[in-house]
């Protein structure tokens, strides 16, 4: 019942805040309409990073604990970041065609490490599928999921780093709140779809979960099925 | 490098949010269906479901 409750919330908050941002907020000066981009084009990468970095935490856990639980939140965390990493990817091709000329450059640092980050986690579900039996396909995952998750701050720190056509971090810094300072319309748009996006994160997320909790179940309720017959399969061993 | 042209106006930036919102839309109602799948296949009991050690069936017969 939650669960509904929140994903009505989620649908509710998402229609709300895309309105604003596409028909309640000015265009900007020098980008014209294509800056209501960003609105989108942050709220989904933050929360592609945060996804990353909730399925290294899961699967610390499960290398330490060994608990299924890990596993799922791990494998949510790493779905659903791959589509809002996705997301943040076409909504900055988008935005990038009207204002850079192009829609992609890959001598961007952000770019390039943004497109590394998807590739990895693609990787990460696709070597999942590698194995049925569910405790070995975790702690392969686990890893893959650990090692991945470097490439995080390098994506976010790549535009202090390394000289390239995406701008400075938006987020984070010190003496703004976005960077470069923005009108109170502009952060109020942003911060709206954030939160938003962020609901329908949790929803996600919450529901994934219990997937992979059910599909796991299944698995293991399917081996033990299996047992008998293996055991029947197996030749008595000689006296 | 600001483009005046058509693929700078509204129609193009409510494109945009139409790709991201729809392809959402539809992992979230592919996620729901899974969910309900997954529910109804657990909640049917152990022995009404084939086990893998079981023959097959002949449907010709």
């Amino acid at each position: 019942m939650a669960t509904r409750v929140l994903g009505i919330g989620a649908l509710v908050a998402v229609a709300g805040a895309t309105a604003f941002a596409l028909f309640g907020v000015p265009a900007d000066l020098n980008q014209g309409e294509a800056q209501r981009i960003m609105y989108i084009h942050v709220a989904s990468a933050w929360l592609a990073y945060l996804s990353f970095g909730v399925t290294a935490a899961a699967s610390v856990w499960w290398l330490v604990r060994h608990h299924p639980r890990a596993d799922a939140v791990a494998l949510a965390g790493a779905e659903v970041g791959v589509l809002f990493t996705a997301a943040t990817i076409w909504a900055g091709m988008m935005w990038g065609r009207p204002v850079w000329g192009t829609y992609w450059q890959w001598e961007d640092p952000r770019l390039t490490t943004t497109a590394l980050l998807l590739a990895l986690y693609v990787g990460y579900l696709l070597i999942r599928r590698l194995t049925d039996e569910p405790a070995r396909r975790a702690t392969r995952a686990a890893v893959v999921g650990i090692v991945a998750a470097i490439d995080i701050p390098i994506v976010h720190f790549s535009v202090v780093w390394w000289r390239g056509l995406h701008q400075g971090p938006t987020f984070m810094s010190p003496d703004t709140i976005l960077n470069p300072p923005a009108p109170g319309q502009f952060v109020a748009a942003l911060l709206l779809m954030l939160g938003a996006f962020s609901l329908a994160w949790l929803w996600m997320m919450v529901n994934r979960y219990r997937l992979a909790r059910l599909d796991w179940e299944a698995e293991e309720s399917a081996r033990r099925r299996r047992l008998p017959g293996l055991a029947a399969a197996v030749p008595a061993p000689r006296p | 490098m600001i483009d005046p042209g058509a693929i700078g106006d509204l129609a193009f930036v409510v494109a945009a949010y139409a790709v991201i919102l729809g392809g959402t839309g539809l992992y979230a109602l592919t996620l729901a269906r899974r969910l309900r799948g997954a529910r109804q296949a657990t909640s049917t009991p152990a022995s009404a479901q084939p086990r893998p050690s079981d023959p097959p069936i002949d449907h010709r017969a």
